[in-house]
C-alpha cells in the first residue's frame, strides 16, 4: 500500500503519505459522524426516559417501603383503587358532554354578540329579495287591518256616520270635477272680459251691427253704446260670482243637545245623530 | 137695542185686526227601529235606507200624520211611551221652504230645520243599545 521512497528506510510511511491518507480519511470520518448523529436522533428516547423514570419510582418505593411499610401499603391500595375506577369510567360520554357544553357556550356567545347584526342582515336580505313593493303592500295591508279593527270597535252610531261620510265624500268627488270646470271657465271668461281694452269692447259690440245698420242708426247706437259702456265700465272685482245653490234639501239651522251631535247630509237626506255624553 | 148694537159691531169689526188664514202643512213622523238583528228593511223605508248603514234591518214602530198650522205643534210618544217627540211648524217662507222645530225634551234636544224642497226629510237618530237605534223621520208636506 505504501510507496517506497529511495530516501526513506523501507517500512516507514512518509509524511506526505500520511497527509494524503489523513485527507482521504477526514471525508470518511465526516460521513460516519453524520450517520451516527442520524442514528442517535432517530432513537426514541422517550422509552428510555420512561424506563428511567419507572426505575427511579421503583427505587423510591422500595426505599420508602423499607422506611415505613404501613404508609406504603395504603398508598398502594389507593393507587389501585384509583386505577380501577379510572378504568371503569366511560370517558367517551364525559368527552361528548364537554364538547357539547363548549359548543353551547360558543353558540350563546356568538348569538349575544352578533344578534343585532344578524337581524339587520336578515331584514336587508328580505327587503332586497322581496323588493320595495312587498314592503309597501305590507304597510297598506297593515293600515287596512288597523282601520278594520278601529271600525269594528266603533259604536253603531259612529259606524253609521262613518259610512255616510264615505258616501258623501264619494258623491262630492264625483261632482267636484264638473263643478270646478264650470266654475273656473266662468271665472276665466270674466277675467278675459275685464282685460279687454276700450277699443276692443266697442269693436266687439258694433261688430255685429255696424254693417247692416244705416249710418244714422249706427251713430245713435254708437252714442248709446258709449253711454252704456261708461255706466257699466267700473266693473269691480267685487261683483258677485254666480251663486251655487245648495243641493241639500234640509238645512239644519240650530241644534241643542247635551252630548255629541253628528250631522250627516247628503243630497236627499239629513241625519242628526245623537250620542249621550254619559 | 138691536138697532144700536149692530152699527157698533160693524164699526168694531172695521177696526178689528184682520185675521189672515194661517198656512198649514201636513207633517209626517215615522218612528223607526233599526237593528243588526233584524233581517230586512220595511219597504216604506226605501227612501231613507242610506240612514241605516251598519244595520241589517229596520221596521216602522209608529207613524203619525197630522195637519199643523203655523206656530202649532204635534207630539208623539216614542220609546215605549217614555219620551215625547214634539214637532212645531214655525214658518212657511215665500219660496215654499218650511221651517220646523224638532224637540225631545227628555233628551234636552232641539233642532231647527229648514226644509227647502218638497217632502224633504230630516232624521234624528239615537242609539238605544249596542245593536239597535231609534230613528225619527220628520217630513213636512205642503197641502
Amino acid at each position: 500500500m505504501t510507496k517506497k521512497d529511495s530516501n526513506e528506510p523501507e517500512g516507514v510511511v512518509s509524511t506526505s503519505q500520511l497527509a494524503s491518507q489523513s485527507a482521504s480519511m477526514s471525508l470518511i470520518l465526516q460521513r460516519l459522524r453524520a450517520d451516527a448523529r442520524e442514528q442517535l436522533e432517530s432513537v426514541d428516547w422517550s422509552l428510555f426516559q420512561a424506563e428511567v423514570e419507572d426505575r427511579v419510582e421503583r427505587e423510591t418505593e422500595d426505599y420508602l417501603r423499607a422506611k415505613d411499610p404501613s404508609w406504603n401499603t395504603a398508598s398502594c391500595f389507593l393507587r389501585q383503587e384509583f386505577e380501577s375506577q379510572a378504568e371503569s369510567i366511560d370517558w367517551s360520554l364525559f368527552q361528548a358532554e364537554v364538547e357539547d357544553r363548549v359548543e353551547r357556550d360558543v353558540n350563546a356567545t356568538l348569538e349575544l354578540e352578533f344578534e343585532p347584526d344578524l337581524a339587520a342582515w336578515k331584514h336587508s336580505a328580505l327587503s332586497s329579495r322581496e323588493g320595495q313593493w312587498s314592503a309597501f303592500t305590507e304597510q297598506v295591508i297593515d293600515a287596512v287591518h288597523r282601520d278594520q279593527i278601529k271600525n269594528a270597535r266603533l259604536p253603531l252610531a259612529e259606524q253609521t256616520v262613518e259610512y255616510l261620510r264615505e258616501d258623501i265624500e264619494v258623491s262630492v268627488d264625483a261632482q267636484e270635477a264638473r263643478f270646478e270646470r264650470d266654475f273656473f271657465s266662468e271665472l276665466q271668461n270674466r277675467i278675459e272680459d275685464n282685460r279687454k281694452t276700450l277699443g276692443e269692447r266697442i269693436l266687439e259690440f258694433f261688430g255685429a251691427f255696424l254693417r247692416p245698420v244705416p249710418l244714422a242708426w249706427g251713430s245713435a247706437a254708437f252714442a248709446l253704446a258709449v253711454a252704456l259702456f261708461f255706466v257699466r265700465a267700473p266693473l269691480s272685482p267685487e261683483e258677485s260670482l254666480p251663486v251655487v245653490e245648495s243641493e241639500h234639501r234640509v238645512l239644519v239651522e240650530a241644534v241643542q243637545f247635551e252630548g255629541t251631535v253628528t250631522l250627516s247630509q247628503s243630497e236627499d237626506l239629513t241625519v242628526i245623530w245623537l250620542a249621550s255624553a254619559s | 137695542m138691536i138697532e144700536t148694537f149692530v152699527p157698533v159691531v160693524a164699526v168694531l169689526s172695521m177696526y178689528a185686526p184682520s185675521v189672515e188664514a194661517q198656512p198649514e202643512v201636513k207633517i209626517e213622523v215615522q218612528v223607526i227601529e233599526a237593528s243588526t238583528k233584524l233581517k230586512k228593511f220595511d219597504p216604506k223605508l226605501a227612501k231613507l235606507k242610506k240612514a241605516f248603514r251598519g244595520f241589517s234591518g229596520a221596521t216602522i214602530v209608529d207613524e203619525l200624520q197630522a195637519s199643523v198650522s203655523q206656530g202649532s205643534s204635534i207630539s208623539l210618544e216614542i220609546l215605549r211611551k217614555s219620551r215625547l217627540l214634539k214637532v212645531t211648524f214655525r214658518e212657511l217662507a215665500k219660496d215654499g221652504s218650511i221651517k220646523l222645530k224638532v224637540a225631545i225634551d227628555a233628551f234636552k234636544f232641539s233642532a231647527e230645520t229648514i226644509h227647502k224642497k218638497k217632502n224633504a226629510t230630516v232624521v234624528v237618530a239615537h242609539e238605544t243599545s249596542e245593536t239597535s237605534a231609534i230613528f225619527l223621520a220628520v217630513t213636512p208636506k205642503l197641502e
